[in-house]
């Protein structure tokens, strides 16, 4: 109970420390972005282009939200470090990894935050021009939001291991880059050798998945039906194993780091 | 009045910007030529560039896929690569349903088939959360649902040959007089910003040809189209070259029908030259008996 408390503070700390930055004004900034493109091609007129504006919507929301969840995530430690915040932190009753977890939490919160915000906005405008929703829809803000809790801790463990520019840059890579090297490991796959099979099969492995966790085509397209249950339960299922991975890994760097 | 050396600096930054900017007109031909390499690779056969096609940034070319995209309605399609043609790795080839071009398409999903992914369980859920299906075979959405994309991409980038031309295809397939005068207004506004291509005057003779059947009007265009392609047979990409195949058996054919058989000989002629391994036009050849 105490250690629920513990990460609740820490990511209430978090949470201020980013309204505090006026993150969640660049959130309304992108907002108004979507706004005025939605203007734009109100415009031109969206008569045949609701697939496309469905398309955009989710485009834009994927592209922002993972910004969002990696620039929040990935300067948490280092800053902490940088202005010496860490020292009062570490003086109370609270372990690395609580401190870890609660920042993981608070980069969590603030990211959703950021999505159901842009989802609210990216909705607004796509009901003015009368584009249908579906059941899919509902599916694609859950496993994006796991998604983005994945992005989160792969980018807290890099801020971990280097200067939060250098963690950006990977994590950004690795956010809008990993399904385009899993797409190359799986054709290059047929023409490896044995060894080299099984080199692409760990890399495969150890990338995040991100693509699986983007219901995006479903949604934008016409007459795609929901996943099936077991699939919205291996999503979370690995969100959980994935993210208590990289904050074990995190763990195990911090801990012994000299402060 | 004294003129102070701050306001005369800026009074000459300010013209020597205004005349920058008058001049820039200019430069257009060079920076933006009314014909170009207007192929989008992501047609390219090799592993890396077929992997990297799907990343083209510009606005236009994104537009382009997106447009392919809805066709499939949603199921990403990418070319198959020379490896996985080697390995029989078969193409996941549209049904015959009346869209020569996009039948024409030589691509498979980007999200693998369980036979040829080594994922297991990854790749089974990104089969199901992505919008993939079997596309052996497959059906297209009707291309009008992205006619406005090609409206926006060829908007965008009027130098984008060959969304004048599938746009002018999809807006043709309304067989009605309407659809056709749509199609042709749509193909001329494209050709007025292209003058120099070939694709375009080419279609546009089809297009009358096959329609209208003004014959004559048809022979206008095909010749020019087969001009233009002449000017520039060293320089052209093999998209282009194939328009330029094209508007020659449409100009035989033309010609045939418009009984001027010296026309279609000379152009036939010409046309196996330029084409030393063409198969129709020898065919032509023989059944005109020349």
């Amino acid at each position: 109970m105490r250690k629920i408390r513990v990460w609740k503070a820490l990511a209430r700390g978090v949470l201020l420390e980013s309204l505090r930055r006026k993150d969640l004004w660049v959130v309304a900034i992108l907002g108004f972005l979507i706004i005025c493109a939605a203007g734009a091609l109100g415009f031109f007129g969206i008569n045949g282009l609701q697939a496309f504006v469905k398309d955009l919507g989710v485009t834009v929301l994927g592209l922002f939200s993972t910004i969002m969840a990696v620039l929040t995530s990935c300067r948490l430690l280092p800053e902490e470090i940088k202005q010496r915040t860490l020292y009062p932190l570490l003086s109370r009753p609270i372990s690395r990894f609580d401190l870890l977890f609660g920042k993981w939490l608070g980069a969590v919160v603030v990211t959703w935050a950021a999505f159901l915000l842009l989802v609210a906005l990216t909705a607004g405008a796509l009901m003015t021009f009368n584009v249908r929703f579906e059941p899919i829809m509902l599916q694609y803000v859950v496993a994006k939001m796991m998604g983005l809790a994945v992005v989160c801790a792969v980018s807290l463990a890099m801020g971990t291991f280097m200067t939060p520019q250098a963690a950006a840059t990977l994590s950004f890579i690795l956010a809008f880059g990993s399904s385009m090297l899993i797409r190359g490991l799986i054709m290059a796959y047929d023409a490896s050798n044995p060894y080299m099979a099984w080199i692409f099969k760990l890399i495969n492995v150890s990338l995040p998945q991100y693509s699986l966790f983007d219901l995006g085509g479903r949604a934008a397209n016409i007459g795609w039906s929901p996943v099936p249950p077991w699939v919205m339960a291996f999503l979370f299922t690995y969100m959980v194993v994935y993210c208590g991975a990289m904050l074990t890994l995190s763990w195990a760097k911090f801990r012994r780091q000299t402060i | 009045m004294i003129l102070r050396p701050g306001f005369l600096i800026g009074l000459l930054a300010f013209s020597a910007f205004a005349s920058v900017g008058w001049q820039v007109q200019r430069v257009k031909p060079i920076v933006n030529p009314t014909i170009r390499d207007e192929n989008i690779d992501v047609g390219e056969d090799s592993s890396t560039v077929s992997l990297l096609g799907q990343f083209r940034t510009t606005a236009s070319a994104w537009l382009w896929l997106r447009a392919d995209s809805y066709l499939h309605n949603g199921v990403e399609m990418r070319p198959l690569s020379e490896t996985e043609a080697k390995k029989g790795i078969t193409v996941d080839n549209a049904k015959d349903d009346g869209n020569e071009r996009l039948h024409a398409e030589n691509e498979i999903t980007a999200v693998p088939s369980k036979d040829r992914d080594f994922r297991g369980i990854f790749g089974d859920v990104e089969r199901r959360v992505a919008s993939y299906k079997d596309m052996h075979n497959h059906t297209h959405n009707d291309p009008v649902v992205a006619m406005p994309l090609y409206r926006l991409m060829t908007w965008l980038d009027p130098q984008f040959v060959q969304g004048w031309t599938i746009g002018g295809m999809i807006l043709a397939r309304d067989h009605s007089g309407d659809g056709t005068a749509r199609s042709l207004a749509f193909l001329r506004e494209g050709w007025a910003a292209n003058p120099k291509c070939v694709d375009i005057p080419s279609q546009i003779g089809y297009t009358i040809y096959s329609r209208h059947g003004d014959i004559s009007e048809s022979i206008r265009y095909l010749e020019i189209a087969r001009g233009n392609g002449m000017q520039r047979l060293n320089v052209m990409d093999e998209q282009e070259r194939d328009a330029l195949r094209t508007t020659y058996h449409f100009l035989a054919m033309a010609y045939r029908d418009a009984h001027r058989a010296d026309m279609e000989q000379a152009t036939l002629l010409e046309g196996m030259k330029v084409f030393r391994d063409d198969n129709l036009m020898p065919l032509i050849w023989k059944r005109q008996g020349f």
